[in-house]
Formats: structure tokens, sequence, C-alpha cells
């Protein structure tokens, strides 16, 4: 399949929408120009009268809400109720959903769609993710609807003969003959015109923006002609400073385009806004836009520190805030609409707890989003109230049963609430491994261990290794954190019972053995027979002495390996064994006086250093010598377990109540 | 030796000590019991076995102080107990500050198996407490708990020890916490119980200050002594001598072999003998038949034959309204003797 520029793409796609045909998909990688021709087909509509929608998501956690409440703002001109039922948090996605598509077939319009999702995609993954798969599957399986849809893989939505393929191409002399901010552009811009021009036009324009900026930094304006410099390679390479990098993902967080002067506010320095007019602004009528391919590079590379992210969301919020105040004015209802998500959203991302619960917000899933912020940021408390607010909309949201339990649980207060809302959780998602890990070992916790035995039981009846479940997040999210759990509280049988049940494929994982070996000490100590560190390996244990040096000739005739149990003024308590030849090992404690260790050369010249919990070895050899051998304490020290909050928080918490 | 069975109108008191670790349980007229601390051999609850076997369950729960050796299994018996639907809970008591000693970078891995029991112990009551305020017992200084006819007051720790326990532990700063031990007198029908768990007189002076406010703890027919019966636990109101014979008893704690000869030399010369539940040595290299030594011989006492399990490191004492106490002594136990 020979593949098209936007231009020509756009013409094949509004040809075969003046006949019968239904379906288009435009292939192409990031950057290929997917969106140009989306753009180009709107053009064409437009000039036809023919009426169109346009939906994508964004690459954030609200990505569906948003990308359903800009759909029903562009039906509201035919359906003016929609958007009111759409603006109603009390009204659950699906209610909604169903609406707007019914809407949006009985309008007929052409739908253009950036990126559908659909679950076996990398693109939208989070919390609400399936909400994006379900709007695209309800838009995309809609028969009587003409959808152009834009994707990276073709996604099987429509028969092979209805995709385009594009591909990026620019006039190179009409990109980079420009005015130029700065001469060190101008120079790139002009040592890239001596290239070969059929090469460079392999770019959009705005790589070959960003190829001009490369250059500018101090690339080769030939390496960039010869070889087609991928588009992450470009970004880069292009924005090379903290403070442009900073300025560029300031930018990014606006999803609707920045006028002239947000833009100027977040760019922070004339010079800083002016190379990104020059290289990374994408201009549209909402005004500059960072294409994706940069704002994903800004994102994925965390150019911004947390709170200088949370500044710029603070900002942009200001800002669309103002937008819609002035859209409410006019009675443009549909436009507030838009800037309100936007508040919304920046403000979530800002972790302003109050401006969110104090803010309008139309689907009870953003208080969801506004908990994960805030429990991200430790805010635990503020977090509660996000997903209380959730639940007073819709008492049978799971995630928000859950993360109130959750951030209680840190704190580690109200377990009676913690109990209720990891129940509910579950049993409203009871496929959710996580949900069940988090009950279980809550329940542990608290010391509930016959409830924590059912939900274990429970758990395993419910997430089967068969029923498509990953066996790798599975024991991520309930085996290992349980297990650990039990291990650190003594609890060896039914730690004992969590890691039997572990997935014989993954059981040569550090993790998995990690927790196995403490199990085995941890037993030995129990029957106090643990004499042996946990750095010597299991199967090296009775074959030879660890700390005699293998090189010294005498043979050793009696060897107990022992463990130092108490170190006192009298000497020393050590936990010994021994094991006659094919025999079991026999343990006994045996005491050393201090003048005994000392002729055995187990006191160090300045004074008695054996602590307890030394592994020591006590060897008499063949020429009638003893031995009495130590090894440094830190090599006996168990690896920590993983036990994420601490788990002495609820007794913490009750304690410092109580007195 | 098997359990003796139950006198109906007596007070009973079972001490369990297999070695290391240690539990009483204490039955009361007319089927009240109660048990303090736990400890476990070969895996399983001793004072759980105990309750098994007189199909009894108890009213009082109490963990006297946040120490491994007396909080093993302790949980096992709140779960046990405390069933949701169960209107009969006991009353749960405990002091709630655990030791300091964490398991994570340790190199003692006996605090990584037991700091977490403690926490566990201390979880499932605290849980409990917020279930059924009915459940919850403060174990202040002064308290006073029926156990059917008898009852049981709390002599220790004083206010002053249980805030300094406290402190130390939300500080995270060392601190011995066998000075917030809970000490108790079990007083029925004029006989007395004093149960000592492991208050030390140093440092602290706690024998000193529960002694002055409960003055009947120095009249006692029965004593579970204090730490193993180590000499730093002594205090000096219950060094002496009294007409009556009295009942002394002690638990092992193998890992710092305790007590030795001579930690006991001081108490024998206040009481004929001392009887012990164990041997302070591993649970598999204890006695299978009850001996009698003296004082002199107890270093050199070795295992006998291998036990042949519970019920069999205990000492029961049966204390009648009148007259002498009944000892029976299991197959583990020693009576040592001057």
């Amino acid at each position: 399949m020979e593949a098209l520029t936007p231009e020509a793409a756009a013409k094949v796609v509004l040809a075969g929408l003046e006949g019968h045909q239904r379906r288009f998909s435009i292939v192409g990688r990031q950057g290929s120009g997917k969106s140009s021709t989306l753009d180009a087909v709107g053009d064409g509509l437009t000039e036809r009268g023919r009426p169109f929608v346009r939906l994508g998501f964004s690459h954030d956690e609200d990505a569906p809400f948003s990308a359903l409440i800009d759909l029903a703002s562009q039906l509201s001109i035919t359906s003016p109720d929609l958007l009111h039922l759409v603006r109603d948090p009390g009204v659950g996605w699906r209610a909604k959903l169903e609406r707007v598509t019914s809407e949006l077939v009985r309008a007929a319009p052409v739908v253009l769609f950036d990126e559908p999702r659909s679950p076996g995609t990398a693109l939208g993954r989070g919390v609400f993710a399936s909400c994006a798969h379900e709007l695209s599957h309800a838009i995309l399986s809609a028969d009587k609807l003409r959808v152009v849809a834009g994707e990276q893989t073709h996604g099987g939505f429509v028969p092979s003969h209805a995709v385009v393929s594009v591909q990026p191409t620019s006039l190179p002399r009409q990109v980079l003959e420009r005015a130029w901010s700065n001469k060190a552009l101008e120079a790139a811009a002009a040592a890239l015109m001596e290239q070969d021009a059929t090469r460079l036009a392999r770019y959009s324009p705005l790589e070959l923006r960003l190829a001009a900026a490369c250059v500018a930094n101090g690339a080769r304006a030939r390496d960039l002609a010869e070889r087609r410099w991928s588009p992450p390679e470009l970004v880069r390479s292009a924005v090379s400073t903290d403070a442009l990098r900073g300025a560029v993902a300031r930018l990014a967080l606006c999803r609707m385009g920045a006028p002239h002067d947000l833009a100027h506010d977040l760019a922070a320095t004339p010079e800083l806004y002016a190379f990104l007019r020059d290289v990374v602004f994408i201009e549209s009528p909402a005004g500059a836009m960072v294409h994706d391919v940069i704002a994903h590079e800004a994102l994925e590379g965390r150019w911004l520190p947390d709170l200088s992210a949370e500044q710029a969301h603070t900002t942009i919020a200001a800002w669309h805030r103002r937008q819609f105040e002035e859209a409410s004015a006019a009675n443009d209802l549909s436009k507030a609409t838009r800037h309100e998500v936007e508040v919304v959203h920046h403000l979530t991302e800002s972790r302003d707890a109050a401006g969110v619960l104090s803010a309008a917000v139309f689907f009870s899933e953003q208080y969801d989003l506004l908990g994960k912020e805030l429990s991200l940021a430790k805010r635990y408390q503020d977090a509660v109230a996000a997903y209380e607010r959730a639940l007073a909309y819709d008492a049978n949201d799971a995630y928000a049963h859950h993360y109130l339990a959750f951030n209680l649980d840190a704190q580690g207060k109200q377990a009676s609430r913690v109990k209720a809302g990891y129940e509910k959780a579950r049993a409203l998602h009871p496929q959710r491994a996580r949900y069940h890990g988090r009950y279980a070992t809550f329940l542990v916790t608290v010391g509930r261990m016959a409830e924590a035995d059912d939900a274990w039981a429970q758990a395993l009846s419910e997430l089967g290794y068969d029923d498509g479940v990953d066996p790798a997040l599975l024991v991520r999210q309930l085996h290992l954190p349980l297990a650990a759990l039990l291990l650190h509280r003594g609890e060896l049988d039914f730690a004992e019972r969590v890691l039997s049940a572990f997935p014989r494929s993954l059981r040569d994982r550090p993790a998995f053995r990690s927790l196995e070996l403490r199990l085995t000490l941890l037993r030995e100590v129990e029957s106090e027979t643990n004499v042996f560190p946990p750095a010597l390996a299991i199967e090296s244990r009775w074959k030879n002495p660890a700390l005699f040096d293998a090189a010294d000739p005498r043979r050793v005739t009696r060897y107990r390996p022992g463990r130092i149990c108490d170190v006192s003024e009298r000497g020393a308590r050590v936990l010994m064994g021994e094991r006659a030849a094919d025999g079991p090992p026999s343990y006994r404690y045996v005491n050393f006086t201090r003048d005994e260790l000392a002729a055995l050369g187990a006191e160090r010249s300045r004074g008695f250093r054996l602590a307890v919990g030394t592994f020591v070895e006590h060897l008499v050899l063949d020429d009638g010598t003893e031995r009495f051998l130590s090894w440094q304490p830190q090599a006996n020290a168990l690896p920590s377990l993983e036990l994420g909050f601490p788990p002495d928080r609820y007794i913490r918490a009750a304690a410092s109540a109580l007195e | 030796m098997p359990l003796p069975p139950l006198w109906n109108d007596a007070l009973t008191v079972f001490v369990l000590g297999p070695g290391t670790g240690e539990s009483v349980v204490v039955h009361a007229p007319y089927g009240a019991w109660m048990v303090v601390d736990s400890c476990r051999s070969g895996g399983r609850g001793l004072a759980r076995r105990l309750l098994d076997h007189y199909e009894a369950r108890p009213s009082l729960l109490a963990l006297t102080h946040p120490h491994l050796d007396h909080a093993s299994g302790f949980s096992d018996l709140v779960n046990a107990f405390t069933k949701p639907g169960d209107s009969r809970w006991p009353k749960l008591g405990i002091v709630p500050s655990p030791d300091t000693k964490t398991a994570d970078g340790s190199w003692d891995l006996e605090p990584a198996l037991k700091s977490g029991q403690v926490q566990q112990a201390i979880a499932a009551v605290l849980s409990r407490w917020e279930d059924r305020e009915t459940s919850r017992w403060d174990m202040k200084q002064g308290d006073v708990e029926a156990l059917g006819g008898a009852k049981v007051h709390v002599i220790s720790p004083s206010p002053a020890e249980r805030a300094a326990a406290r402190d130390a532990w939300n500080r995270g700063s060392d601190h011995d916490f066998n000075r917030a031990s809970s000490a108790f007198i079990v007083e029925w029908q004029g006989r007395t119980v004093l149960l000592g768990s492991d208050l030390v007189e140093n440092p602290g002076k706690g024998w000193s200050d529960a002694t002055a406010m409960f003055t009947q703890a120095v009249s006692h027919d029965v004593y579970k002594l204090a730490h193993h019966g180590s000499d730093g636990a002594r205090g000096p109101q219950l060094g002496t001598a009294t007409a009556t014979a009295r009942v002394w008893i002690a638990t092992p704690f193998a890992r710092q072999d305790l007590p030795t000869a001579q930690d006991l030399a001081p108490h024998l010369a206040i009481e004929p003998s001392v009887h012990l539940t164990g041997l302070p040595t591993r649970y598999d290299d204890q006695s299978s038949q009850h001996r009698t030594v003296a004082v002199g011989g107890l270093g050199a006492l070795h295992a006998t034959p291998p036990p042949g399990g519970f019920p069999d490191c205990f000492v029961c004492v049966v204390v009648p309204q009148a007259g002498p106490c009944v000892v029976t002594c299991g197959s583990g136990a020693v009576t040592v003797t001057r």
C-alpha cells in the first residue's frame, strides 16, 4: 500500500465519503500526519456543508470523560439537552455514554476519530482506560455512522481496502525560509537547505523545524539529511537545555492549546517563548499546541519536577477559569463546560483538593482521579475526602471504595471502615487481585487471622490461574505482599500456605526465593535449630566449615557451627549444631566462659566483641588445636522485607489515641 | 504426667514453660479461666492446648509486656476466643507499647520471628477493642477484675513506667520493657497468688512500688517468680520467709540460661524449694521425668530420654480454701532444693 501525503489521503477519504463508504482508517506512525489528514478531511467536509464531529483522547487519566464532554458539546447544537445530562455527576458513565452515542447516531455526522482506544493497545493505560475503550467501541461499532479514524496501526475495524497510509512530507524551503528568532537557528536552517531537498522532504514541517534546532545545537545537517532521524531523536536533540525542557513541558500540559498570553506565561522568558514559537508550537485556532510526539517525550522524560508541574497546572487552571467565566457570562454553555473540565483536570494535577471539591465536577470518577493524585502525594486524609465525594455520587464505585479504604489503611485508623471498604470493592470487582491482596494483608495487619484465612481462600477461588489473570501480576499483588507480612508477623504456617500456592513457573524469581529462605530460617528459629546465617546457601551447609581457611593443610576432626544467643560478663551462650557422620544434626546450647573464649582466640585484643546473632564455628583440628571462628555480624542479616506501609501503624495510631 | 483433674472449690494455677517462653493459666471457682501470656512448643500454643483439655474458655486474657517469650501464640488465643458471632468474648488486657526491637536489618534472627508476633498479638487485641468496647482491659495499676469468685488485681506497672515505655517506643529508643510488665495478684477466699510476669526491681524499683501499694503481695501462697527467677527481678519485700509454706515457681529462658544455680540460690535462702517448669535448654532436650535436685547439681543436670510431648513442662498448684497447696509437676519440670 503506497503511503500518501496528508492532503492526498484526505482527498481519497473525501471521495469515499461521497459514495457509500462508511469507514476509513488513516494509518501512520506517530508524527506521520494522521491528524493533519483528519484536519484536511474536516476542511473538505466543511466546504461541502457536511456535518462532522472531531474526537480524540488526551494522554491524561480523565481522557474518556473530557472526550465525552467534547463530543456532547459538538452535538449540543442539535441536542441542547445532551450537555445538561453529561454535566450531571449523578448520572453514571454508562448512561451518559449510551445517550451520547444514540444522539450521535441520530444526528449522524461524520466522526473524525484520532486514535480510538482498544484494550490491546499501549495507549490509554490508567484507572479509567476501560471507559476510553467503551467509548471507542460504541462509536466504531455503530454501523450507521461514518467514521474516519487515525491509527498508528490498523486496528481492523475497517476492511483493508479502506485503509489509507500516510507519511509526512513537506516542502523544505517553505518551512525553513522564515524569520527565525535567532541567528543560530537561521544558520542551521540555511545549512539544512544546502542538503538534498528530496531527502529533507521526508520530514514533516514540524520535524524540519526540530531538525533546524538540532543543527543549531551542533548536529550535522548532512547527518539529518542522510538518515531520517526518528521523532524522539529529533525532540531530544532539539530541546536540549533544562530551561527549554521546562518550558516545553509546561506548554505540553495545555490540552486545548495556549493562546499568546498563557503561552508567554508558561514559557517564562521571551527568549524561550521565541524558541518555542520557532521550533515547537503548532498553531491552531485555539492557540499554540505542543505536538503529541513532543508532549510524550516531556512526560516520559519527566522534564518537569513535581513541584514545578503543580505550579504550571495552577497557572493553567486559573486561565481556564477565566475562560469559563467569560463563556458563562456569554451564555456559551458548551465552551464554558469544556473549560470547566480543564479547570478540574488542572486543579487535580496541581493536587488542589479544596479547589476540586468546590468546583463543578461532571463525572464522579473525577473525584477518584483527585484521590489518586492526593494519595500519590501521601495526602491520605485529603484523598479520603475525595473518595467520599465520589461515593456520594456512585455508591457502587469499586475503585473509590477500595482507595478510600486504602488511604485510611495507610494512616492506620478507622479499621472498621477500612474493612468495609475493601470488602465492598472486592464484592463489586472480585477479579481484581489487588483488591484481594490489600484486603487480606489488612486483616493480617490488624490481627484478624481467621478472616484473613477466609479472604485468602476466597482470593484463590476467585482468581484461578486459568482465568486469564496474569500470574506475575497476581503474585505481585496477592501472594508476595501477603507472604511478606505473614513472615514479618511470625505467622509461619499461613505464610507457608501462601508460598506453596505460588505458581511453579515463577518460583525461580528472587522475590519468591528470598521469602522461601526466610521461611526456612524462621522455622529453624522456632525449633531452636538456626545456627547457619542467611548468606550461607542451604545446600552448602555441613559440607565444609565456611570460615576455615581452605588452604590450611590440617584436617577438621570436629565441626560445630553455632549462633551466639547471649553475651554477658560471664561469657557467651551459643546454640551449636553438630552432625555425626550420616546422622541428622543435633543442637544444644553451650556456654563458653570468657576465659575459654580467650583461649580459643575468639576474644579480640581490644575486648569482647562477639555479639548476639553472630555465626561462629568451633573446630577441632587433627593436630589437637581448636579454633573458634566468627563472621562479621552484618553477614548474618536477613534481607529486608517489602512491607509497604509500616505494619505497626494501627498500633501506633491506637496508642496515641489511648494515652 | 497428665494434667490433674480440676478441683471445683479451689484456685488452680498452671505455669507452663517449655524452655523458652511462659504462660500462666488460672482457674477460679466456678469455671472461670484467665490466661496470662502465651508460649509455644512444637509449633503449638500451650495455653490453648490446656484450655482445650479442660474444654474451657477464658474470661480474661492478658499479655503482660511486649516481649518475645511471652507473646508467642497470643494472637492465636485472641483469634480463637473472639469469633465474630460469639457473645462470650474474654476481656483482653495489654499495655500497648511493643518493644523497640525490630526484625529488619537485625542480625539476630530471633527478633525477626518474634517481634512480629508481639505486633500481631497487640494488633489483634486492639482490633477487638475497637469491635467491642466491653472486651477492653487497659490493665492500669489498681484495676480489679472479677474472675469467677476470685479477684484479679493489677499491681504494675506504675503510671510513670507505663508512660516511660510508651515514650521509649514512640522515640524508638532503647528501653527495658520488663519495667513495664504487668504483675497480678489473684485473691480468692483469703488465698493469694502472685504472678510476677517479668517485672524487675532493677532498674525501675518495680517491685518496691508494687508491694508498697499492694501489701498482700508479700503474704502470698503461690508466687510465679518474676523474670525467670533472675537476680535483678527480686524485690526486697519478697525476701522474707514466712511461717506457712509457699509455692514458688519459675519458668526457664534458655537463650540466656535463666535461671542458673546462682540465680536460684537467693530464692532458696527464703523458700526451701523452687519448682522449674523445665530446664533452661531446648524443648527437645527437656526431661521426660520430673526430678528433684539440689541447687548445686542444677548445672550438671542433663536431659533424660526425649519428652513425650504436651503436657510436660508445667507446674500445677491447687490452692484450696484452707490447708496446704497441692503441687503437680509435669514430666519436664524440675524441683530445685537447697
